[in-house]
């Protein structure tokens, strides 16, 4: 499962739109998991400001 | 915002490839109505702001949301060599920096004008079909509810849900999307303010670039898109950027007024953007140019687009994916020079340094005020042999 820093976030949704399960969404000015996380790492990769961690 | 009723068009996204889609449909006389998830129109920016002079054919250029005209790009290879290159050969995008604070804003306004409704702080959470509509799932406010529409205009940005709800596509591949970090900058100095810059190089950007976009009074906005799946996690965008603007003097003692980060397709172009009932425009669409990321005239364009074929699938009143595809027909123009422009994003992000300044060097000095992008290669051609095999293989 995934941790995202809310406060690190620069609220861009790449993060949403490189998941391959579908599993985030941009909700307002915060990313949410919102379905299965699968570790793939994804997520962790693409965000400009590394505020997101596998946990 | 009426529950009750079937509306001709609903468009989730409030940038500008769906403001422009409610537009141009309201415009048609269709009943419309525009959701937006935001609070704002237009911000947060997720854009460095450039545009080509193409802009003009779709909105009166106004200076309430031009910052400042550009005259041309300037492009560095990893040595500092530049290639200066007017606005009819810059990729189509110098022309304009833009404000979008004010300019998304304008976009919703001439909707809004031609009769859309306009309703924020709205997000999308699913689609529904019916035999005789689409029913679009919204959260507002904290309360559910169900729009339905005869078509539904996907214009939900980079995050886009729809495009995967209606299956036209599924996740961006990390080869796919420039990583940007971007700070508005004021007091700079020592930098053409009339030109965009461009700066190229493995250690600057790795598979992507660095830029300056002038916005005038000693400000610009400054950033850079790196590919994910080619930088070190050690290094991310928003270092690339401290890096950049702290190694060079005319940038490092300007103070940053503004950040803005995002995640910019430049991606395989989809031939199709059309399920039943619905169509896709912007980046939502990934209609973004591969070679420059550069969106907003490909997104307003399609969306014209989009709202013709509308008009036509309410003439007929069927509004299949058949019907639909005309969509698909009618902006080929679109896409062929993004299929090209993916092939020359292949070849710039599998050169060495070495290879870049070859390029630069070679390019320097040329009057490109009628070369485009192809004659730019075609004249390198003459000039590297070695590096002209590598671009044949590629194209």
């Amino acid at each position: 499962m995934i941790e995202v820093d809310n406060e690190l976030c620069g609220h861009c949704g790449a993060c949403v739109g490189v998941c391959p399960e579908s599993a985030l969404d941009l909700i307002g000015y915060k990313v949410e998991v919102i379905g299965n996380c699968v570790e793939c790492g994804r997520c962790v990769s693409v965000c400009p400001l590394g505020a997101i961690e596998i946990g | 915002m009426d529950l009750s009723k079937t509306y001709d068009v609903l468009v989730v996204g409030g940038g500008p490839g769906g403001a422009s889609a409610a537009r141009f449909c309201s415009k048609k006389g269709f009943d419309t109505l525009l959701v937006e998830k935001r609070q704002e129109i237009g911000a947060p920016v997720r854009c460095a702001e450039g545009v080509g002079k193409g802009i003009e054919n779709f909105v009166d250029v106004n200076s309430r949301w031009v910052s400042k005209e550009m005259e041309g790009a300037k492009i560095y290879s990893p040595d500092g060599t530049c290639v200066d290159m007017s606005h009819e050969s810059a990729g189509g995008e110098v022309g304009y920096v833009l404000d979008r604070k004010i300019f998304d804003k304008e976009l919703v306004r001439l909707a809004a004008s031609n009769g859309a409704e306009i309703r924020l702080r709205t997000r999308a959470t699913g689609i529904e079909y019916a035999s005789d509509g689409i029913y679009t799932k919204l959260k507002r406010n904290g309360k559910e509810l169900k729009i339905k529409s005869k078509i539904l205009i996907g214009a939900d940005g980079v995050e886009s849900k729809i495009g995967r709800w209606t299956g036209i596509y599924d996740s961006i591949r990390l080869e796919d999307i420039e990583s940007c970090a971007q700070y508005l900058v004021t007091g700079i100095n020592g930098i053409d303010m009339n030109y965009t810059h461009f700066f190229l190089g493995n250690e600057i950007a790795p598979g992507g670039y660095a830029w300056i976009f002038p916005k005038g009074d000693m400000t610009a906005n400054i950033g850079v898109g790196v590919l994910p799946s080619r930088h070190n996690l050690q290094m991310r965008p928003f270092e690339y950027l401290n890096k950049f603007i702290e190694s060079r003097p005319e940038l490092n003692q300007g103070k940053i007024i503004e950040e803005s980060y995002g995640g910019v397709p430049v991606a395989q172009p989809l031939d199709s953007l059309v399920e039943n009932r619905v169509m896709l425009v912007g980046d939502c669409a990934r209609q973004s140019s591969p070679i420059t990321g550069g969106g907003i005239i490909n997104a307003i364009h399609s969306a014209k687009i989009a709202s013709e074929v509308a008009s036509e699938a309410f003439n007929k009143d069927r509004y299949d994916s058949t019907v639909l595809s005309k969509y698909d027909e009618k902006r080929e123009s679109i896409l062929a020079k993004n299929v090209r422009d993916y092939s020359l994003k292949n070849l710039f992000q599998s050169m060495e340094d070495s290879e870049l300044n070859s390029v630069a060097q070679c390019l320097k000095g040329i009057e490109f005020d009628s070369l485009s992008i192809t004659g730019l290669v075609s004249e390198l051609i003459k000039n590297d042999s070695q590096l002209a095999e590598k671009i044949d293989e590629t194209l």
